[in-house]
């Protein structure tokens, strides 16, 4: 019954990714990076990492980019999409294992590195550091999307914490 | 919320902000860089317009400049997104597409900051 109940909240974290990764498309791309998002999606990744741990943050994670771009993307938007993410999470997972910050300072660090990510990757692959120029203004869209993330998963990772029962 | 998550957003922002206000007050460029795997292969004078078209074993884009503006008008790469990026004239400020490995980037033999200092 329990890994009913997970499976079921995972799918459903899923969904809601995707359908956040669909409002992120309808925002004009301030930087020409093919995928390249604020980070809205975060939130549903965040919300598995908080309430069952970072394999099914994964999880939902690589679900979500595989699905977007096959929905809405490209076959480049899925590499850089997946950059991004790869090194989010791995940051996520980092701070959090410190305990020193709260989701808010999760969710920020992520999408300092998501951010990052993307830009080397696109940065290595044109051999130009031209890119960089757009980086401040991202990163402060970014982290303005990643306190809004990691404080909504603050208020509700406790009041959602009945649903692992 | 914690002190430390206080602490990162505030550097962030010390950072952030000034670095961004600095970058939108960058005066405009007065030639254009095209550049196909990081290699210069043509300087465009932004005074004159024109269209100019380039290719690489990737694909072709067709580059623009008019009014001392520039943009990429017409690309045969997926998505689209160096047209979609429009119009760019600020000194450094760059347009690239990312699947050709090409990229425009503003440049300029003058000063590079508007002096606001009164
Ligand atoms: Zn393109």
């Amino acid at each position: 019954m329990k890994k009913v109940n997970k499976i079921t909240f995972l799918g459903l974290f899923t969904a809601m990714a995707l359908i956040l990764s669909f409002l992120e498309t309808l925002i004009p791309n301030i930087v020409p990076i093919p995928g390249f998002k604020i980070g809205l999606a975060n939130f549903a990744v965040l919300m598995a990492l908080y309430l069952y741990g970072f394999k099914e943050a994964l999880i939902v994670d690589l679900v979500r980019i595989l699905l977007s771009a096959i929905l809405f993307g490209s076959f480049f938007s899925f590499f850089y999409a997946l950059s991004g993410a790869a090194l989010a999470l791995t940051i996520e997972l980092i701070i959090k294992k410190t305990d020193k910050f709260s989701p808010v300072g999760v969710s920020v660090f992520g999408a300092i590195f998501h951010n990052l990510g993307q830009f080397l990757l696109a940065g290595f692959i044109i051999r130009s550091l031209g890119i960089f120029y757009y980086l401040p203004f991202t990163l402060i869209f970014c982290i303005l999307t990643g306190f809004f993330n990691g404080y909504l998963v603050t208020i509700l990772k406790d009041r959602l914490k009945n649903i692992k029962k | 919320m914690k002190k430390s998550d206080l602490i990162l957003i505030a550097i962030a922002v010390i950072i952030l902000i000034p670095i961004a206000l600095l970058l939108v007050n960058t005066k405009s460029g007065d030639k254009a860089l095209v550049k196909s795997d990081g290699q210069t292969i043509d300087v465009l004078d932004l005074s004159v317009d024109g269209t100019y078209r380039y290719e690489n074993k990737y694909g072709f884009n067709i580059v623009e400049v008019r009014d001392k503006n520039v943009r990429v008008i017409e690309a045969d790469c997926p998505g689209h997104d160096c047209i979609n990026k429009g119009f760019i004239k600020r000194n450094n400020e760059s347009v690239i597409c990312l699947p050709h490995h090409f990229e425009v980037i503003i440049s300029s033999d003058k000063e590079e900051y508007d002096v606001v200092v009164q």
